[in-house]
């Protein structure tokens, strides 16, 4: 929206909230796209690639062990990202919240070790680098020679 | 003001300051090779018998009484007004993780119910047999039903509190060992656990209800052997379990012994935005003429961030074959209860959760008496 040069910048309170309520909604436009997400695992793991199931088994802690690798340790990002609730409603189909919920029934009854939280997409590549069974998952934009990509959320 | 009341008030205090020291998520150091992780989990919650007959009082409780935790002893009474200490909890669990296979993780909750003492629910080592097989030997929850072993975890349900209809037993706790196998087949989780082991409670606070607020009764479950299944797939889960033990008690108001068998099915679904909880058992403890079922179906619907739900709960103790005069006429246990929930996630591990409660009590006329208790909640859950 341009404003023209002779306009009053605040003619009418109304138009100042009006003002306010677009910048609020270009803000939350601009602010929506998330970059796609990749599930990564360390360049040299021997993890093999994962069905959007496996994926989402994974980090529901429903699958024990990494096909072609380990005993997973999983990795979140922090709750504060809007990469992880995009990851987990489009690839577990539940909200950054109720996956938590569900991980909080396992892993306060010995059933399961909840992801470990790191603070950003580069102590993920980090952790992985250095764990054959670490993984996690970052907006697809972060991917480098450090990692391998075992699934691409569509 | 009564007694009751006091330690309350001082332990809803020290829950809401802890508030402003846990830490925002799970901590781990890593030290001589062990790796520590820290979590935990806590409820803030208060409610008030809001009405409901008859105004009387029962064996010391001012009824009508809603009874939240049945293993626990957590009771709103009608005379006291808001009350912390029946649903409100912290607790902290800590994991020593000696290698990739070998663990040890103890897990201690404070509660109001129990006027602030601490109580060791968990303490086991566990070893990974592979990646599918996982022993592990302590002192651990009984799964008996779905929710049972997250019983304490808020933040795992969509109401304040477990529905007491299908969550209201005796003991709930076990020492022993028990073998979990997890695996795939095809697009199926499966989780199956055996278990078996042993347990006694002193004066134990769910005798208290039946027997006397001031009264003392010991139990003891011994022989516990049981199993469970969870199946799952996309948005369904279904559990299947049995647990039977050799069960008695005896104390200053009561005793009795019997063998008893447990059996339970659930069956989920969070389907798209709807989600469904149910739960069916039946119990049998033929020395004593009793059997008992209950049932629980709550439907909900998520509309963003919030899960609006209603449930119906019920419980029928029967007293049968009584040819032996066991029982002084009907003494059956009959009890339904219908709540409206709203749960708000504040954050990925936070929510704030409002609820309503009707209990409708259909007992025998030498049953248990407790009214018809209307209790509004609300709550505040946390995990880190």
């Amino acid at each position: 929206m341009t404003r023209s040069k002779t306009q009053p910048a605040l003619r009418h309170p109304l138009s100042g909230a009006t003002a306010i309520a677009t910048t609020l909604l270009l803000a939350t436009l601009w602010a929506t796209p998330v970059a796609a997400q990749v599930v990564v695992v360390g360049a040299k793991s021997p993890a093999a690639n994962l069905s959007k199931e496996q994926a989402s088994d994974l980090f529901l802690g429903k699958l024990t062990s990494l096909p072609g690798g380990g005993a997973p340790e999983l990795m979140d990002l922090p709750e504060s990202s809007p990469v992880r609730e995009e990851f987990y409603s489009k690839v577990t189909g539940k909200s950054a919240a109720q996956a938590k919920a569900y991980w909080s029934k396992l892993s306060f009854t010995g059933k399961g070790t909840p992801p470990k939280e790191a603070a950003s997409s580069a102590d993920i590549k980090k952790a992985v680098g250095g764990n054959p069974n670490a993984v996690g998952y970052i907006e697809k934009t972060a991917v480098d020679a450090s990692v391998k990509v075992v699934f691409s959320v569509q | 003001m009564n007694q009751a009341t006091i330690p309350a008030r001082i332990f809803g205090a020290l829950l809401l300051s802890s508030l402003a020291c846990l830490p925002a998520h799970a901590a781990t150091v890593t030290a001589g090779g062990v790796e520590f992780t820290g979590s935990g989990f806590l409820t803030v919650a208060a409610g008030k018998v809001v009405g409901g007959d008859p105004e009387t009082n029962i064996l010391g409780y001012s009824a009508p009484l809603f009874v939240a935790d049945y293993g626990q002893a957590g009771i709103y009474e009608k005379n006291q007004g808001w009350s912390l200490a029946p649903d409100s909890k912290l607790g902290l669990q800590g994991t020593a993780k000696f290698s990739p296979q070998f663990s040890v993780t103890t897990q201690a909750v404070v509660r109001g119910a129990h006027n602030g003492y601490t109580d060791l629910e968990w303490l086991y080592g566990s070893y990974r047999v592979n990646d599918k097989l996982t022993v592990q030997v302590g002192r651990k929850r009984l799964p008996l039903f779905y929710y049972s072993e997250s019983q304490d975890v808020g933040l795992s349900m969509p109401w304040v509190r477990l529905p007491p209809q299908a969550y209201g037993w005796d003991i709930v706790n076990y020492n022993g060992a028990n073998l979990l196998y997890q695996d795939q087949w095809g697009d199926w989780s499966s989780s199956a656990e055996f278990f078996f082991g042993d347990e006694k409670r002193h004066d134990n606070p769910y005798q208290r209800i039946y027997n006397g607020k001031h009264s003392k009764t010991n139990e003891r479950w011994s022989n516990i052997v049981g199993g469970d299944l969870t199946i799952s797939r996309d948005w369904f889960e279904a559990r299947f379990s049995y647990v039977q033990s050799d069960w008695e008690y005896w104390g200053d108001a009561a005793q009795g012994k019997a063998k008893q068998q447990f059996y339970a099915a659930a069956f989920n679904a969070d389907y798209d935005k709807w989600v469904v909880r149910t739960e069916f058992s039946y119990v049998n403890r033929r020395e004593t003429f009793e059997n008992d079922f209950a049932q629980l179906v709550a439907v909900g619907y998520r509309i963003g961030k919030w899960l609006p739900m209603a449930t119906y709960a019920n419980y029928n103790g029967n007293y049968i074959d009584n040819t032996a005069g066991f029982l002084n006429g009907d003494a059956s246990e009959k009890h339904t209860t219908r709540a409206l929930s709203l749960r708000y996630d504040l954050t990925a591990s936070s929510d704030v959760k409002v609820q309503y409660d009707w209990w409708r009590d259909r007992s025998g006329p030498n049953g248990p008496v407790q009214g018809n208790p209307r209790l509004l909640s609300l709550s505040y859950d946390l995990v880190f």
